[in-house]
Order: structure tokens, then C-alpha cells, then sequence
């Protein structure tokens, strides 16, 4: 790390939004959302299109005036202040970078807007290159930029004059997968070298687990779920953000019996099984199980003590480091199971009949 | 099929020979020695260019065009300007109803137009005057820049405003320093269209001429009905010029731009 990044650490601000809502007519783009995002974490805004995460996002901008709602700042609101007082930094999806000016041109303008002395301006623009590894570049128009370094050059432009938050709208969507990866890190170490607070929108559920101290998901304007990446995908709120990170089975059935956080289950096809609970149910209400095809195990023969499902193989994927097996467990209900590590372990093949082996607390029940 | 394709070419030639038929007879014709209209000319001489320069009254007209026409570009540039970029950034209801209440003097029919303009400036004084036409022509002009300068900010990428205004400008520092520069080829072009418009322009310089203000076409239309020498000619080739060495400079500086990106390129 270089000096200049040490002395240029700044404290990241804690930002809380308060009861946001933004209303189109008939459509709630923000419905009711709150968050309380502490400094110098790195938190994702994870969703479809139209969840609503880039209507919160340009709110916090100032792009988007809320209908309701409030906007904090390090215990300040700003819901009143226009965009170019807010002192935010921002990183557009499409860079935004000003193609009539050179990179330090770019990258010198909000210096410039707040009169900094020519001197300061070339030091802060240089350390600002060397941190996103474009040192030398001042003097080179936007368009002879690649896509990956003109990423880099807005990061540097949003940062340049040490804000104390950092948006960034789906910044790496144009960028080829392998330079995408490396550009996650290369983020993340960035923003904890400079212990600024981020907040991050996309659509890409893995680019969220990879990069986010906590992942906040939205659905059509609805905050359904906030919290680290572990805490979010082992223990979905509901189908919605089961679905939507990672991979899930979906078993329906109905409950027989609820004893605190045990529910016994039967399966439509008649299978008793037993789950974790997660929502407000009753015996006889209908329910949707929800496990990971990571979780569960194939075995030929289960152990007395483990809880299991029957079935039989219908498919067998071969995806390199794993195996996934299709399996059927009664006449319209599939799951899939994901073996890691599949030399190690006992294989199957189509046809078999095998006990899928699973653990209560990865078995969810959610309400229908 | 050749016999189609041949048809095609003549068809084709025959359109731009239509097409440039006037320009290509005006121009040997302002030449031509003789003191009457002889095409093709048969001997060739300048005097009638001399003829032109030392009339005081055509020296006059020509000097009044191209005051007037920088006058009309000038006032249609700035209030074309300030409308496009109420029409393309401000949230106004009914935009589009406005957008076609300017431009409207493109359809509006010119006679009707310049029937009314006189009877609005006659009791202002201002017909018979150079103020009196530039205001006029404004009037026919500002659709033009309207249209070019709004084409400029279609084409501009609004997230690039967006971007200034979070970096710390505000909305006037975000449009001189974002905005301007960059629909300025707009707004050339815009201006170039206005003075074209005012320089070449007859009805309502018609209705609103007098003695102490004749433009160059109200000059040479006086002239033919008057006389008919090869100097209304000269005047029709002067014309030309001036439009070739404007359209010349306007993409000359376009070429000298791109000259400079693909050095900077290398």
C-alpha cells in the first residue's frame, strides 16, 4: 500500500435511510425501504430489474426527489440538498466519463469545483492513478481508454476528492466475466484501504456473496431481507430471496405439528419430513420447504440418526468439480442434489433408487 | 440487368443535372461579355463583376445581406438555444404541443406570415428597416437552431450532466463547462442554417424593405424586372461563393478535428 492511500484514510460515513418511498402513479418504485448502513461497510443492493435498488440509489444521489421519506448523512439529512452539495461519490453504469476532457481533465473536475490549488489537484490526481494503476495516463482522451480502464478512471474521478460514500450503479456489468472477477477484488481491497462507505447496486447475486459485507434485497420496491452474505443465503426470509441467491429445491407440503423451531412436515406425495422454521405458520397450513442442493447428501443407505428423503436418479451432470444429480421423489416432485468432490464419494447412476440425506437446519419452512 | 441498371444511372444523372441545372447556367452566364442574357456565353469578361463591386447600390444590398443575416443568426442562435434547452431538460407539460408552436413558421405559409409581420411593425416603425427584416427572419430561423441544437441533445448522454452535477457543479457550471461544449457542433450548425435562411430570403424581406434597406435578393428581383443584364448573374454567382466558402470553412474545421484525435490516437 502506498503512502499516499494511508494518509488519504478517511473515516466512511454512516448513512440511514428512514421509510423511503417513491410513487410513479400506481407504482411503488421505493415502498416503505430502511436501512442503517454503518461507516466503511461495503453493502449491496441486490435485485432484478425494476426492485426498485437503483430508484434508492439515485435518491441518495439526488437524482430522484422521494415521495416520502428520509435520507440521512452521518446524522444529517440531505433529502433537501441538490446533488452537487451532497459530496458524494459516484460511479455510473456507463461510466460517465466527460469525452471532451483528458483523464486528468476528468478526474481533476471535482477538485476544480472545489477550487483546489493547481498543485494540490496534480498530486491528488496522480496518487489517485497510481492507487487505480494507471499512473501516466493524464494526458489520454476517454476514447483511447478500454473499457476496463475507463472503469478505472471513473472509480478514481469518484474518489479523487475523499467523499465519505461511494454509489456505484452496476459498475462492472460492461466488463468481459475474467476482468469482471478481478475487478470485484480489486474493488473491495480499494474501498477497505480507504475505509469509505459503499453502496453497491446490482443484479448478479454472485457478485454480491463475492464482494458485500451485507446484502440488502429488493423486489418490486420491497426490502425483503437484509444482512452478511452467509446469514442471507442460509437463512432465506422467503421464496423469493431463496431463489434468487444461489440455487434452491422447493418441496410443498403440509404441517403436521409445530414445536418452536421444529415443524414436522408431509410432503404432498406423502413423505414425512422434518424442517426448520422460518415465518409465522400453523398446523394445517399449506408450506414450502426450501434446501440448497449443496446441503444434502446421496447415499445408497442412510444412517439411523440421519433424516432422509427417497428417490430415484433421473439425471446425472457432470460439472467438473461437482456432480449434480436430478432426482425423482414422487410422481411431478424433483430435486437436485450438488456432491462436491464426487471421485471421493460413492456414485450413482440413472435409475437408482437412493436416500437423499439432509440436516434439519438446512431444511427451511417458509409459508406458502 | 444491365438495361436497368443503365435506365437507373440516367435517371439518376438526369435528377442531379435538374438539380444543378440554375447554379451551372448562372455561373457562365455572370461571365459572358455581352449586356444581354446569351447562354452558353461567347466571349468571356469580368465586368460585370466590375460592374457589381463599383454600383454603390449592389455593394450597398450585398453589405446590408450579410449584416442582416448575421444579425438574424446571432438573435435565432441565442433564442433557439435557450428554447432547446427548455424543450430537452425542463419538465414542462405538454412539451411537445410547444415544440410544435415554434417550429411552426416552417409551415406556417410565408405570405401570410410576412402580411402580419407588416402590419405589426409598420405603426413601430420598424418597416424599411435592417432591424425590422433581422427580426423577421429570426422568425423563420429559429426552427432551424431549434431542431439542430435539440438533435445535439438527443445524442447527448444525459448520465454525463448527472455526473458533473454529483461532482460538485452546479446546474449553470454544469452546462457551461458539460453541456455547452459539447452540443456546440449544434449550435454551429444551427447558426449556419439562420444566416443560410436570412441570406437567401425574399417574401418577408419583400414586405418589410424600403428605400434605406434592400437586401441582395430584393436588389437582383428588382433587377430583373428592370433590367435584364448578366450582372443579376454575377450577383446569383456571388451568392454561391460566399455559401461554398462557408460550407467549405464548416467542414474544414470538421476535418481538422478529426486530424487532431487520430494524431493524438498514434
Amino acid at each position: 500500500m502506498s503512502v499516499a492511500i494511508r494518509e488519504q484514510k478517511k473515516v466512511g460515513a454512516d448513512v440511514q435511510i428512514k421509510n423511503l418511498y417513491k410513487v410513479y402513479g400506481d407504482i411503488y418504485a421505493a415502498n416503505n425501504v430502511s436501512l442503517d448502513i454503518e461507516s466503511g461497510k461495503f453493502i449491496t443492493l441486490l435485485g432484478p430489474s425494476g426492485s426498485g435498488k437503483t430508484t434508492v440509489l439515485m435518491s441518495i444521489a439526488g437524482f430522484v426527489e422521494p415521495t416520502q421519506g428520509d435520507i440521512q448523512v452521518d446524522g444529517k439529512s440531505i433529502v433537501n440538498k441538490p446533488p452537487h452539495l451532497r459530496n458524494i461519490g459516484m460511479v455510473f453504469q456507463n461510466y460517465a466519463l466527460f469525452p471532451h476532457m483528458t483523464v486528468y481533465e476528468n478526474i481533476a473536475f471535482p477538485l476544480k469545483m472545489r477550487k483546489f490549488e493547481k498543485n494540490v489537484i496534480n498530486e491528488k490526481v496522480s496518487d489517485v492513478l497510481e492507487m487505480v494503476k494507471l499512473s501516466g495516463y493524464e494526458s489520454r482522451k476517454i476514447n483511447q481508454l478500454s473499457g476496463g480502464q475507463q472503469q478505472r478512471i471513473a472509480l478514481a474521478r469518484a474518489v479523487v476528492f475523499n467523499p465519505p460514500l461511494l454509489l456505484m450503479d452496476e459498475p462492472l456489468g460492461a466488463l468481459d466475466r475474467k476482468l469482471r472477477e478481478h475487478m470485484q477484488l480489486e474493488l473491495v481491497k480499494i474501498q477497505k484501504a480507504l475505509g469509505i462507505t459503499v453502496i453497491y447496486v446490482t443484479h448478479d447475486q454472485e457478485e454480491a456473496l463475492v464482494m458485500s459485507d451485507s446484502i440488502a434485497i429488493l423486489d418490486h420496491g420491497n426490502l425483503l431481507q437484509e444482512g452478511p452474505p452467509s446469514e442471507v443465503y442460509d437463512r432465506p426470509v422467503n421464496h423469493f430471496v431463496a431463489d434468487f441467491l444461489g440455487e434452491s429445491n422447493f418441496l410443498h407440503g403440509k404441517i403436521d405439528a409445530v414445536q418452536g423451531e421444529d415443524v414436522f412436515i408431509t410432503l404432498s406425495a406423502g413423505q414425512k419430513i422434518e424442517a426448520t422454521l422460518r415465518g409465522n405458520l400453523q398446523n394445517g397450513e399449506p408450506v414450502r420447504c426450501v434446501i440448497r442442493p449443496e446441503s444434502m447428501k446421496v447415499k445408497s443407505k442412510a444412517d439411523d440418526n440421519e433424516m432422509h428423503i427417497t428417490g430415484t436418479i433421473k439425471e446425472v451432470i457432470y460439472l467438473g468439480d461437482s456432480i449434480k444429480y436430478v432426482l425423482k421423489i414422487s410422481e411431478d416432485e424433483e430435486i437436485n442434489v450438488k456432491v462436491l468432490n464426487p471421485s471421493a464419494q460413492e456414485q450413482f447412476a440413472v435409475g437408482d433408487t437412493v436416500q437423499v440425506v439432509y440436516k434439519k437446519e438446512n431444511m427451511l419452512a417458509l409459508a406458502e | 440487368m444491365k438495361v436497368a441498371r443503365i435506365i437507373y444511372y440516367i435517371i439518376c444523372g438526369l435528377i442531379f443535372a435538374f438539380i444543378a441545372f440554375p447554379i451551372a447556367i448562372v455561373f457562365p452566364l455572370s461571365f459572358s461579355e455581352v449586356s444581354y442574357l446569351q447562354f452558353p456565353p461567347e466571349t468571356l469578361s469580368l465586368r460585370w463583376f466590375e460592374d457589381f463591386f463599383s454600383d454603390p447600390e449592389w455593394v450597398r444590398s450585398i453589405l446590408l445581406s450579410l449584416r442582416v443575416g448575421a444579425t438574424t443568426a446571432l438573435f435565432s442562435t441565442i433564442l433557439g438555444v435557450l428554447a432547446a434547452t427548455g424543450l430537452n431538460r425542463a419538465e414542462i407539460k405538454g412539451k411537445e404541443y410547444l415544440m410544435g408552436y415554434l417550429i411552426s413558421p416552417l409551415i406556417v405559409p410565408l405570405v401570410v406570415m410576412a402580411v402580419g409581420i407588416y402590419g405589426l411593425f409598420a405603426p413601430w416603425g420598424l418597416v424599411g428597416t435592417p432591424l425590422g427584416i433581422s427580426l423577421s427572419h429570426t422568425v423563420r430561423a429559429l426552427p432551424y437552431v431549434i431542431i439542430n441544437v435539440s438533435a445535439a441533445y438527443q445524442t447527448l448522454d444525459r448520465n454525463l450532466e448527472w455526473a458533473a452535477r454529483n461532482l460538485g457543479a452546479n446546474p449553470l457550471e454544469t452546462f457551461r463547462r458539460i453541456t455547452f461544449p459539447l452540443i456546440k457542433p449544434g449550435i454551429i450548425g444551427g447558426a449556419f442554417f439562420a444566416f443560410i435562411v436570412s441570406y437567401d430570403e425574399i417574401v418577408l424581406s419583400l414586405f418589410l424593405s424600403g428605400v434605406d434597406a434592400t437586401t441582395l435578393p430584393i436588389k437582383m428581383w428588382e433587377g430583373i424586372r428592370m433590367e435584364m443584364t448578366p450582372i443579376i448573374a454575377a450577383a446569383s454567382s456571388i451568392i454561391i461563393m460566399v455559401y461554398i466558402i462557408l460550407f467549405a470553412i464548416y467542414e474544414l474545421s470538421k476535418i481538422r478535428k478529426k486530424d487532431k484525435q487520430v494524431e493524438q490516437n498514434n
